[in-house]
C-alpha cells in the first residue's frame, strides 16, 4: 500500500502547487500626466529642459525594480509645472488623500511662520509658559521651553517615537486622554536647546500652541490660511481624541497637493504674486538650525536640509517625499506605503538617487 | 445564520439522545508547507510553516460516524525575508456521517461537517502592527472512507468541500493613523458584518489521506492533508495549506 499511496501524495503535491503571487506594480506605461482642474499646468518635458527618454528610463525602473515594490506615486515639477507623474499601483492614489505621516511636521513649520505673520505668536523666543500658563502650571520643568527648542526638535522632552513600544504608539493607540498633559508630564531627557532629538511630541506642542493662540483647531485654520489659498482640496488632517490636530503626522494628502506646498516653499512663500508666508520666515526655516541631525541632512524649522545635494525636503514615514531643489526650480514627489516599517520603507538614501538621476535628466 | 443553526442544533439534540457508543480520543500534531495571500497585503504570497495541535472525539451513534475536532495552530510566514504570523482557532468541526456504501469490508460514509474558524493575522512590516481577523462558520458534505488493509493497518480518507458559509471578513484598511492591541478591540470584530455566502464568495476545501497502524498500547496514524480556503471578493484571501500529521490515539478501544 505504501508504495501506491506515495505516489500519490508526490501527485497531489505537485497538482496544488503555490499560490500566484500578484504584479507589485503594473506595467510602465507613460509618464504624461493628464490634464485636471487642480491648478496645476501641464507641460511636456523638452518645455521645461528636460530629456524625456532619460525621464522614461527613470519610471520604468521605479515599476519593473522589485526594490521599489513599496512606491506608489512619483511626480517631477520644474518651473512650477507638472512635467511627469506615474501611479505604480492605482491610478485612484492621484486624487485619494494618503497618509504623509512626517511630512506634516514641514507643513507645521510653514503654519507657525504665518502664526507669526499673523501676530498669533508674538516670537519664538518666548516661553511656551506665555501660550500654555495653565498647562505648563503643573509642569514647571517645562515652562522655558521655547518654540524655537520645539521648532528644531530640541525641547529636552524624553520621547521615543518608536511605533511599538515608545510614546508614540500609545499615541496611535489613543491610551493618554489628553495629548498635551502626556508630552508635559513626560521627564526631561535633557536641557532644552542643547540636544537635537528627533521626536513627534515637540510638534504635537507647535500643534496645541498654535490651537490655543488661534482658538480653533489647527486643521480648520491651515484650511483658511494655507490649504485654499493653495489650491489643496483633497486633505485631512487628523486630531486626537482630545480635539487637538495632531502635529507630529495626521495628515493625509495627494501627490499633486503635497507638491504645491513644497512649490509655495520654492516660491519663497509666495503663490503668484500673493504672499501665504513671509520670503523671511521661509529663510528661517530652512536654514540649518539642528546642523548635524540625521545621515548627513540637517533640520531647519522641520524641514531637512541635504547641503551636498542642495535639497531641500519633507520626510514622511514609510517613504512621503518632497525634494525641492532651488537652484533648478525642480521639485520630486514619492509617496510610498504608508504604514511599512524599517527598512521595508523606501529610504531616503535610495529616494536620493532618484532624485540625483532626475537631475541629471536637466539639459 | 439560521441556514449553519438550524441543522446543527437539530443534530446536537440527536447525537445527545442517541446513545454513543466506544468512543475515541485522539491528539494530533500537524505541520507543513503554508501559503497565505492577502489581499490587504497587495497580492504578495507569504510562505511558511507552523505547528498545529488538535484534540478528537470520535464515535459511532448506531452505524453513524460521529467526529468532534477542535484545534488550535500558529504559523510563521516570510515575504523575501519579511515575516508575517497567523493563529487558527478551529474551536468546533463536528462531522456526522452515515453509512452510504460498504465494500469489500470498507465503509463509506457521508454527512455534513459544521466548521468554526477563527483565524488571525498579523504583518508588523507591512501595517505598523495591525492585524486582521477572518471567521469563517461552514457547512460542508464530507465523504469519509475507511478501509481496512493488511496487518489490521487501516487507510481513511477524508474529502469535503463547503456549500454555505457566515464569513466576517475586515474590509480595506482606512486609518493609517491609529491602531489597538487591546484584546476588546481586538476580539469584537470577531462576528463584525457575518456574511452568509456560497461558493462563489467562499470555497473551502478539505483532503486529508490517513494511514492508522494497529498497536499493542496505542495506535498511531500518519497523515497527509490538503486544505484550501479561498475568500473571492475583494479584498481577497487565499489560503494554502500542504501538512502531515501524526495521530496519537488516548488509549485502545476495547
Amino acid at each position: 500500500m505504501k508504495t501506491h499511496l506515495i505516489p500519490l501524495l508526490l501527485l497531489l503535491t505537485v497538482l496544488s502547487g503555490c499560490l500566484k503571487e500578484d504584479d507589485l506594480h503594473k506595467p510602465f506605461a507613460s509618464f504624461a500626466p493628464p490634464e485636471t482642474d487642480d491648478g496645476w499646468e501641464v507641460v511636456m518635458p523638452s518645455e521645461v529642459g528636460m530629456d524625456s527618454l532619460q525621464l522614461a528610463e527613470i519610471f520604468r525602473d521605479i515599476h519593473q525594480n522589485k526594490d521599489y515594490w513599496m512606491v506608489r506615486s512619483m511626480l517631477v515639477f520644474r518651473n512650477g509645472k507638472l512635467v511627469a507623474e506615474s501611479y505604480t499601483k492605482d491610478e485612484a492614489d492621484r486624487t485619494n488623500p494618503h497618509a504623509i505621516w512626517s511630512c506634516t511636521k514641514q507643513v507645521l513649520g510653514i503654519l507657525a511662520g504665518i502664526a507669526l505673520d499673523q501676530d498669533a505668536i508674538a516670537s519664538v523666543d518666548e516661553p511656551i509658559s506665555t501660550y500654555l500658563p495653565e498647562e505648563t502650571a503643573t509642569h514647571p520643568d517645562k515652562k522655558s521651553i521655547t518654540l524655537h527648542n520645539l521648532l528644531r526638535m530640541q525641547s529636552g522632552i524624553g520621547w521615543s517615537n518608536d511605533g511599538a513600544s515608545g510614546q508614540t504608539d500609545k499615541l496611535l493607540r489613543q491610551l493618554p486622554d489628553h495629548l498635551l498633559d502626556y508630552i508635559l508630564d513626560r521627564p526631561k531627557s535633557a536641557e532644552q536647546g542643547t540636544a537635537y532629538h528627533y521626536q513627534d511630541c515637540d510638534p504635537h506642542v507647535v500643534s496645541a500652541i498654535l490651537q490655543k493662540q488661534l482658538g480653533k483647531p489647527t486643521d480648520e485654520w491651515a484650511a483658511e490660511v494655507l490649504f485654499s489659498k493653495l489650491g489643496i482640496q483633497n486633505w485631512e488632517w487628523r486630531r486626537y481624541k482630545d480635539g487637538t490636530t495632531l502635529g507630529g503626522y495626521g495628515l493625509l494628502m495627494t501627490p499633486r497637493e503635497l507638491g504645491k506646498i513644497a512649490q509655495c516653499v520654492l516660491d519663497k512663500g509666495k503663490k503668484g504674486s500673493e504672499t501665504i508666508v513671509s520670503e523671511s520666515w521661509i529663510n528661517l526655516m530652512l536654514s540649518p538650525h539642528s546642523p548635524n541631525a540625521e545621515n548627513g541632512s540637517q533640520m531647519g524649522y522641520y524641514w531637512w536640509i541635504e547641503p551636498n545635494r542642495h535639497l531641500y525636503y519633507m520626510n514622511g514615514h514609510g517613504g512621503q517625499y518632497a525634494f525641492i531643489h532651488p537652484e533648478k526650480k525642480l521639485i520630486v514627489v514619492t509617496m510610498s506605503e504608508p504604514n511599512t516599517q524599517d527598512k521595508y520603507q523606501f529610504q531616503t538614501e535610495e529616494a536620493f538617487k532618484v532624485v540625483d538621476r532626475v537631475l541629471n535628466t536637466i539639459q | 445564520m439560521k441556514a449553519l443553526l438550524i441543522p446543527l442544533c437539530l443534530l446536537l439534540s440527536f447525537t445527545t439522545i442517541a446513545q454513543e457508543r466506544a468512543p475515541r480520543h485522539a491528539f494530533t500534531l500537524t505541520t507543513g508547507f503554508d501559503q497565505i495571500k492577502e489581499g490587504l497585503n497587495q497580492g504578495i504570497v507569504f510562505k511558511g510553516t507552523g505547528l498545529a495541535v488538535c484534540y478528537e472525539r470520535e464515535g459511532y451513534v448506531r452505524d453513524n460516524l460521529l467526529d468532534y475536532q477542535a484545534a488550535f495552530g500558529f504559523n510563521t510566514y516570510f515575504w523575501t525575508d519579511m515575516i508575517g504570523f497567523s493563529a487558527e482557532l478551529k474551536p468546533f468541526r463536528l462531522y456526522f456521517g452515515s453509512p452510504v456504501f460498504q465494500g469489500h469490508k470498507a465503509k463509506y460514509y457521508f454527512g455534513p461537517t459544521y466548521l468554526f474558524d477563527y483565524n488571525y493575522q498579523l504583518y508588523p512590516y507591512l501595517h505598523s502592527g495591525k492585524g486582521f481577523w477572518f471567521s469563517n462558520y461552514s457547512l460542508s458534505p464530507e465523504m469519509r472512507a475507511i478501509i481496512p488493509l493488511n496487518h489490521n493497518k487501516q487507510l481513511r480518507l477524508q474529502i469535503s468541500t463547503s456549500l454555505i458559509n457566515l464569513t466576517s471578513r475586515p474590509g480595506q484598511v482606512i486609518e493609517p493613523y491609529s491602531y489597538s492591541f487591546k484584546f476588546k478591540d481586538i476580539i469584537q470584530d470577531l462576528h463584525n458584518e457575518m456574511t452568509l455566502s456560497t461558493l462563489e464568495r467562499v470555497t473551502q476545501m478539505f483532503f486529508s489521506a490517513e494511514l492508522l497502524f494497529p498497536r499493542t498500547k496505542r495506535d498511531i496514524a500518519l497523515g497527509y492533508n490538503f486544505e484550501y480556503f479561498g475568500y473571492h471578493k475583494k479584498p481577497i484571501l487565499t489560503n494554502l495549506n500542504q501538512q502531515v500529521h501524526v495521530k496519537f490515539y488516548f488509549k485502545n478501544k476495547q
